[in-house]
């Protein structure tokens, strides 16, 4: 049985696949927010380079990869295949179950994909500094690495809450020469606002945003934003997973019947699914599984967030509370309304029925991601877990079933920076369920007490 | 917003959009003291948000976090750009 199956550097793919030419139904524009009108190429230049601006907008299947790019990818690319036998013994399916490892780029994830991409079309339309937020610092990493090859100057503001908690993060950051600072700072006037305010503030992905965006339109021209995720070109590029993965299947005769990724914003699910999803849209029959946390969805259930209309009409209490692994995710029913967080592309296959969303809770997300570490070996990111957690039901299925299946899944990265989320699981703190009824009770009996505001 | 300390607070989940575990102090008031917008979503699986933020929100503050459909990345982005540019001039 082959272990891993490798493509030659001469073999990696050349040109990343752009799905938007291939929607069964186009998407609508993204809207201005000050004009109301279609966002044009002149909205997004002073934030993004104009040829990343190209990309978003293209209609174009194929776009070629520059030479520049492929020559950094070579560091760690063409990524493996493999086939996690250890894994299928353990859950005794008829499965053949095959993943690409992400985690072998040197940041530890797939999020260098796009960050040298976009680091290369800023150098050469002349910029000399990006600015970027990152939340946990996978991206914020990702990017500090791909500027240092570049030689562009990378600042990244880190929502203080996860700089302080992650400290091996920043100095990742500060070793490939990346300045990371803590969000809210007082290096913008949006975060001297906010400090003003609150001079405790723990940040928030908004408030980082404000900063790296304010940081870049304000630079004079000499510096843009990168963001690595939901947008069109970073999905672009993050292709090159699923394009490598499907020559690599196709070297051993196989094809998958399942392709799963774990989904927050979408990039590293796009980047192994959208090959497939353009097989399944050519007639293939191929299930493609988008796996997202139960404890704070936006595929499975986003949109019904959209229909509280006020609080009289809120969905009931109870059953919500109830909910456990038996949960159905609620019905789409918000049709046309895109899902917060989630790349508008993605959200537009999976309300065109191409792809399927399905939700995994804490805990079975880290008991999926153990019980790969003590099988594969890998110690998985938490938002990888997501992805197994997904495998682990498909091949369960397969054998209710009893059918034979082949399962794809993108290992996204690796979780050696973030043990800190395993130490939680293991030492019992992350519950579905964390307070009993009379506890919970007593609290909101507690706010009774006060006047409401 | 009724900024009362309950036992909520100390509740700990993994918030997706940072990749981190935060408490449900920074939940209820990340948004200039308002709650994140997806702080229903998130938590009502761990204890009755919805009965919590309906006490501790007036109508006003509820219709401006959970009836507003969130606003895509791009749009965020946009508006930033347009403060800063605002700010700078």
């Amino acid at each position: 049985m082959t272990k891993k199956v490798f493509l030659h550097e001469d073999e990696m793919p050349r040109e990343w696949y752009n799905i938007a030419a291939d929607l069964p139904h186009p998407m609508p524009p993204p809207l201005h927010p000050g004009t109301g009108q279609p966002v044009g190429p002149d909205d997004l230049a002073p934030i993004f380079p104009m040829n990343l601006i190209e990309q978003e907008v293209s209609q174009e299947r194929w776009i070629k990869i520059p030479e520049e790019v492929l020559e950094v990818y070579r560091i760690w690319r063409p990524s493996p295949l493999c086939r996690a036998e250890r894994f299928e013994k353990l859950l005794d399916a008829p499965v053949k179950i095959y993943f690409k490892n992400e985690g072998v780029s040197p940041p530890g994830s797939h999020k260098p994909n796009t960050a040298v991409a976009q680091a290369y079309y800023n150098k050469t339309f002349g910029i000399k500094s990006l600015t970027t937020e990152t939340g946990a610092g996978q991206w914020g990493s990702a990017l500090a690495f791909a500027c240092q090859l570049f030689g562009l100057e990378c600042k990244v503001f880190m929502v203080k809450i996860s700089f302080n908690q992650k400290p091996y993060r920043k100095l990742m950051m500060a070793t490939w020469g990346a300045n990371c600072i803590a969000s809210p700072s007082e290096e913008t006037e949006a975060g001297r606002k906010i400090l003003a305010m609150n001079p405790d503030s723990p940040g928030s992905l908004g408030i980082a945003i404000s900063e790296a965006v304010e940081a870049a339109v304000t630079s004079g021209g000499e510096t843009r934003y990168s963001l690595g995720s939901v947008l069109n070109h970073v999905l672009l590029h993050q292709t090159i997973i699923g394009l490598e993965a499907h020559k690599q299947l196709a070297k051993i005769g196989e094809y998958p019947d399942v392709v799963i990724g774990c989904a927050g914003g979408g990039s590293n699910f796009a980047g192994c699914a959208f090959p497939f999803v353009r097989d399944k849209i050519n007639g293939k029959e191929i299930q493609i599984i988008a796996a997202e946390p139960s404890s704070c969805p936006t595929m499975t259930r986003g949109p019904y967030a959209y229909d509280f209309g006020d609080t009289v009409q809120m969905t009931p209490l109870l059953p919500m509370y109830t909910l456990g692994h038996d949960f159905v995710p609620a019905p789409i029913h918000a049709g046309g309304l895109r899902y917060h967080g989630m790349a508008p592309l993605v959200s537009q296959l999976v309300k065109d029925g191409l792809i399927e969303p399905r939700a995994y809770h804490n805990l079975e997300t880290f008991k999926a991601g153990v019980d790969w570490a003590r099988t594969e070996g890998f110690i998985s990111a938490p938002e990888t877990n997501h992805a197994i957690a997904a495998v682990v039901e498909a091949a369960r299925q397969a054998k209710e079933e009893g059918k034979e299946k082949t399962i794809l899944f993108n290992w996204s990265g690796h979780g050696l920076v973030d043990l800190s989320a395993y130490d939680a699981y293991f030492s019992g703190q992350l519950t579905d369920y964390a307070l009993p009824d009379e506890e919970i009770q007593r609290a909101l009996k507690a706010i009774e007490a006060f006047p409401k505001p | 917003m009724l900024d009362v300390k309950t036992v909520f607070d100390e509740l700990e989940i993994r918030c997706p959009r940072l990749g981190g575990t935060v408490p449900f102090d920074y939940c209820r008031k990340v948004a200039n003291g308002l709650p994140c917008t997806k702080a229903l979503l998130c938590w009502e699986m761990m204890f009755p948000v919805r009965e919590y933020m309906a006490k501790v929100l007036t109508e006003e503050e509820w219709r401006t976090v959970f009836d507003q459909p969130p606003k895509p990345r791009l749009e965020v982005i946009l508006e930033a750009a347009q403060k800063a540019s605002g700010r700078r001039e």
